[in-house]
């Protein structure tokens, strides 16, 4: 204690213990225990050491964790151990850290009454990482999958795989729960009881939806909203048969459903958005879809169509649903490789659907996941004569971004160069798929291989079906990345292409 | 009224009681035991709390936050918006890291939640977009990680088997791969992709 303080108190002094006790209710000061003064600077640390983070008490540090934002804590989680743990064991700092993992933005101030602590909005965090996140199948182990007679008609949802096969002389469909840690690996199959031909359909497992459509001898279409679970009438459709009544199914045109929230669209040669919640018709089955296809819908409101120009290169064309119109918003430019020092086009391989999974944003969840979907192509570039196929996966937040700067009315073509954002990938197909599905931030495939057996009892070509999974979330980058959020240059096609999947991770 | 502050070096403050009440264990002490004698502050030397009685003569007609003020939703909400700096704090915190520091440790010991809250923000834009090793340099931390566990953090992405369980098994070749190594035969690969049965 310095001299002064000597000389005006002393050890009995009535008024210093009223002091120092006073200090210790306020948990300022430990009197019994001085290594546990918290707030106080061991001598020996004052000088060099005072520069440091970590002789902060906790306390004080994690105050300064509040102010970061995910992709900081990442970076903190690999200084050292210390801060590690400090992020790690702070509900409110790992939430926020494993937000910005996926993508994800916090939407507590809307939900606050269900959500007030950090705590619970982890808490839910975790159990919205159910069904996929616990899939166990992602070291190619082999998976016994019943056969579609189409392998196109397949879908993957919630860790729910339905196909489509035919019984009795009509279309119906068979649902494979996927092998996870929550569920056996089992085979649910059921007929539907008015035994329609399913021409077409589409399931989302959050919402417990499965969409049917039904063509009838007259080509008109009827569309049914059934629950997943029991193939009931859904109780939240307002109306759960939608009759088409254009004439529009032609044969041999293969139709389309996407489900975006509250959103479907069909497209069937006519193209019809609907919501099913209200039983608003968006858009009417009016207008073709000139020379293009519908490949998905990016926001409930917004379809993606690939469109094919005078010149035959093809483009992606954004388009909104407005006043019951389509209005275009923006075009964009497909790129053109250097392969081999050969220039090859990249089309987008028509497919019955880009796999898109619904993860809109419900009143239940504290967080924002619309940032994390990403959209796969199967694309194709013609090299000497030989075809070389492709994955382009894009952020559906950056075509929305794009979208929405340019305005309607803009009907100039967006180069590559320009739209084509750090966060897109495009990669060469690493494997013989035949279904893949975007979910979030991963991406699964089913792959399958054929092998000769010679069994003597049963000697023959026999497959083997696989499920990868793969995760390519911005949080690899966050940590080795480049250090300010500046927009990554990409001078020429190929180099676009070698991009890592999500160095813009960085950018605002 | 006058209270006296007496800093770890023994100098000698004297501030208005309002510019004191600031602190909230100063505030405490005058309400428990009232300003009788010089108040010892044992851990906060004289340099430190000459810039601390600055902060608080300036902001001396502020309202003394409340406890649910900063705590609970209030608290994460100043948090979400990075509450504002105003200029004359901006440039009052603008100081060496090391007294910086020293600042915010006397602002937690004197539970002065304002002045703390500041000095976090200070250090978390400091901290804001740096890399690991500039963090490192910034704060003179020593990677105390093995080589295996940077390893394991980097290429298995060890956050998602810890968190999620999750096996991650990358693409053949990494998702990286150059367009231009991995030869497809496309044509073989379709007959594959949709086998009609």
């Amino acid at each position: 204690m310095p001299e002064l303080l000597r000389s005006k108190y002393t050890r009995d002094d009535e008024w210093l213990c009223r002091f120092l006790s006073c200090l210790a209710l306020s948990q300022r000061i430990s009197l019994t225990n001085p290594q546990k003064d918290c707030a106080r600077i061991p001598s020996h640390m004052i000088g060099q050491e005072i520069g440091k983070l970590t002789i902060f008490p906790a306390e004080i540090v994690l105050k300064v964790l509040e102010y970061l934002d995910g992709r900081d804590l990442a970076r903190c989680r690999m200084v050292c151990r210390s801060l590690k743990e400090r992020v790690d064991r702070n509900s409110a700092t790992l939430y926020t850290f494993r937000l910005a993992m996926h993508d994800y933005k916090d939407t507590a101030q809307t939900s606050y009454d269900l959500f007030p602590t950090a705590a619970l909005r982890l808490q839910r965090l975790e159990q919205y990482f159910t069904g996929w996140e616990h899939l166990d199948h992602v070291q190619q182990e082999p998976i016994k999958l019943p056969r579609s007679r189409d392998s196109e008609s397949a879908q993957l949802s919630g860790g729910l795989y339905a196909y489509k096969y035919t019984r009795k002389g009509r279309n119906t469909l068979g649902f494979v729960e996927l092998p996870s840690r929550i569920h056996e690996t089992r085979v649910i199959t059921w007929s539907h009881e008015d035994a329609f031909d399913v021409a077409a359909f589409a399931m989302v497992r959050s919402e417990d939806l499965l969409v049917l459509l039904e063509v009838d001898s007259e080509r008109n279409g009827n569309l049914h909203l059934r629950t997943l679970s029991s193939n009931k009438p859904h109780p939240k459709a307002r109306c759960p048969i939608l009759v088409l009544d254009h004439a529009i199914y032609g044969s041999g045109t293969r139709a389309v459903i996407q489900i975006l929230g509250d959103s479907i669209a069909v497209h069937g040669g006519d193209l019809m958005v609907w919501n099913w919640h209200s039983g608003d018709v968006l858009y009417p089955a009016a207008g073709h879809l000139n020379r293009g296809a519908l490949l998905c819908l990016v926001e409930p409101k917004m379809l993606l169509i690939s469109h094919f120009d005078n010149d035959e290169s093809e483009s992606l064309a954004v388009y909104e649903v407005f006043n019951s119109d389509l209005r275009l918003l923006v075009s964009l430019e497909l790129p053109v490789l250097t392969v081999n020092g050969h220039q090859a086009q990249l089309r987008i391989l028509m497919k019955r659907e880009i796999p898109l999974l619904n993860q809109a944003t419900s009143s239940l969840t504290p967080f924002d996941t619309s940032n994390a979907r990403v959209l796969h192509f199967d694309a194709i570039a013609e090299v000497e004569e030989t075809e070389k196929e492709f994955d382009l996966f894009v952020p559906v937040s950056t075509i929305v971004r794009y979208a929405r700067s340019r305005g309607p009315g803009a009907s100039e073509l967006m180069k590559w160069s320009e739209w084509s954002p750090n966060r897109s990938l495009l990669i060469a197909s690493p494997k013989s798929r035949w279904y893949s599905q975007v979910y979030g931030s991963r991406f699964a495939y089913i792959s399958e291989t054929m092998r000769k057996y010679n069994h003597p009892r049963a000697p023959g070509i026999y497959t083997t079906f696989f499920l990868t999974v793969i995760d390519f979330t911005p949080h690899l980058s966050l940590l080795s990345g480049p250090l300010q959020s500046s927009p990554r240059e990409t001078t020429s096609e190929t180099k676009a292409a070698d991009s890592e999947p999500n160095e813009g991770g960085l950018e605002g | 009224m006058i209270v006296s502050l007496v800093s770890s070096d023994g100098k000698l403050y004297q501030v208005d009681e309002a510019v004191a009440r600031r602190s909230g264990v100063i505030y405490t002490v005058l309400e428990d035991i009232g300003n009788q004698k010089p108040i010892p502050l044992l851990n906060v030397p004289s340099h430190v709390l000459k810039q601390v009685i600055e902060y608080c003569e300036y902001h001396r007609t502020d309202p003394l936050p409340q406890d649910a003020e900063w705590s609970g939703p209030a608290r994460a909400e100043l948090v979400r918006r990075k509450a504002v700096v105003s200029d004359w704090d901006k440039k009052f915190i603008d100081c060496d890291q090391t007294l910086l520091f020293e600042i915010i440790q006397a602002a937690s010991y004197l539970d002065i939640k304002p002045l703390l809250d500041l000095g976090c923000k200070t250090v978390a834009n400091m901290m804001t977009g740096k890399s690991v090793e500039d963090i490192r340099a910034l704060f003179h931390i020593e990677n105390d990680f093995t080589p295996e566990e940077e390893t394991a953090m980097q290429v298995e992405r060890s956050e998602f088997e810890s968190l999620y369980n999750i096996m991650i098994k990358s693409m053949a070749g990494g998702v990286n791969a150059p367009v231009t190594s991995l030869p497809i035969p496309g044509k073989a690969r379709r007959r594959l992709r949709a086998p009609h049965y």
